[in-house]
């Protein structure tokens, strides 16, 4: 929380871009299942990062 | 003699998905038993119920994947389901013994590789089949995970909005058990599924069946019957690694996890694809832990598990070619 880098959501967009690559090696019928989850993981973290700067900005001002 | 090698491999594979059921038991029942819904015997029956009926629920499509979509059927005898089954047991005794959240499905897909190209040559493995299986390795957990955040982060959102903390633990405690009911019934239906291909696969081989048959009422039943016997008799030592060491959980957070991995087991076990239910509650557990912060999931743990998925088919395909360069040898 000491730093504006949030750390979960490194995470997630690193998982958005496992499943990104996958998508190439995915047969075709699946590789939907590759695109909604890079864009819900970029999506999940995004959200993360908001929340984590929401609450690290509060903690600066304290 | 050969039709009594036959019957004695379908045996085998009985006995693997009996291995499967007990092996998998903690995951159907970790988060039930974690938040003291229920005890471990009844967590047990209730999901060796669920884990049976499932043959009424869903399809058999991942059957035909195992049977049809792994190694080239032509190649497929009684030696080689024998030398995969080997494998794979072997691969789910040892991670058992270890208390390692490993995956029977991979397992047993490793090891029909294995045998296959240890009788005819790497030629053998079908690029499709092993594509599907092997982007489904990775996405399931992650798809397990993201569904377990999403769902947590609604149903906060929720409570929040009703604010009555007892009367919401009470309610979820209730709502855990539906949910590691439809768990059960994923369990069952993408595991069972797995030792019913391979039987299928053995019965197409030894020309008992047609190229294009389905999976008989009696393999059906019987894989069933011997997944659900497994689930009784559960493994304990994985139900501590899964339910309590990755990530400690509130009914709540239980019923989101279980939740997110049956929806996952449902639309992959209609699609014929088989997954591991290790790996998809895995990924669910981390994902609701990942709600509070990272560091509520014991990634430690998380790591070992890992591993051991990576490690599943190279071990359980190099057994099994072992096992297969025995029996030719002794043919």
């Amino acid at each position: 929380m000491n730093t504006w880098v949030d750390r979960r959501a490194i995470v997630f967009f690193c998982f958005a871009a496992v499943c990104a690559v996958l998508i190439w090696p995915c047969p075709e019928d699946f590789r939907w299942v590759g695109v909604v989850m890079s864009v819900a993981y970029i999506a999940l973290g995004v959200m993360s990062w908001a929340d984590h700067l929401g609450r690290w900005k509060s903690l600066d001002k304290n | 003699m050969s039709e009594l090698l036959l019957w004695s491999v379908v045996g085998l594979a009985l006995i693997f998905d009996f291995v499967n059921g007990f092996h998998d038991a903690a995951n159907s029942i970790a988060t039930v038993v974690a938040t003291r819904v229920l005890t471990p015997l009844q967590a047990v029956m209730w999901a060796a119920f669920w884990n049976f009926i499932a043959f009424a629920v869903l399809g058999t499509e991942v059957a035909k994947t195992i049977a049809k979509g792994v190694v080239n059927p032509d190649i497929i005898s009684i030696g080689v389901i024998f030398a995969g089954l080997v494998g794979a047991i072997f691969w789910n005794v040892l991670t058992a013994w270890l208390g390692l959240p490993s995956s029977s499905s991979h397992a047993l897909i490793g090891g029909m590789i294995g045998a296959g190209v240890a009788k005819a040559g790497g030629h053998v493995v079908l690029l499709d089949g092993l594509k599907k299986t092997g982007v489904f390795i990775v996405y399931s957990p992650l798809v397990g995970m993201a569904l377990g955040l999403t769902m947590i982060i609604l149903l906060m959102w929720l409570v929040s909005m009703v604010k009555r903390v007892e009367m919401t633990n009470k309610v979820f405690r209730k709502l855990q058990l539906v949910s590691a009911a439809a768990f059960s019934l994923g369990h069952g239906a993408n595991d069972a599924q797995k030792t019913m291909g391979l039987i299928l696969a053995l019965l197409i081989g030894a020309g008992k069946l047609g190229d294009d048959a389905d999976v008989p009422m009696w393999v059906v039943l019987s894989a069933h019957t011997a997944i659900g016997l497994g689930t009784m008799f559960g493994g304990w030592k994985i139900v501590k690694t899964m339910g309590n060491k990755l990530t400690r959980l509130q009914p709540m957070g239980g019923f989101a996890a279980e939740t997110a991995a049956a929806v996952t087991l449902f639309f992959t076990s209609a699609k014929g694809i088989p997954v591991s239910t290790t790996h998809t509650v895995t990924g669910a557990i981390v994902g609701v832990g990942s709600a509070r912060r990272l560091s509520a999931v014991r990634w430690g743990v998380a790591r070992r598990a890992v591993w051991a998925w990576v490690l599943t088919i190279p071990g359980s395909a190099i057994v099994a070619a072992g096992t297969y360069g025995i029996v030719a040898v002794l043919s």
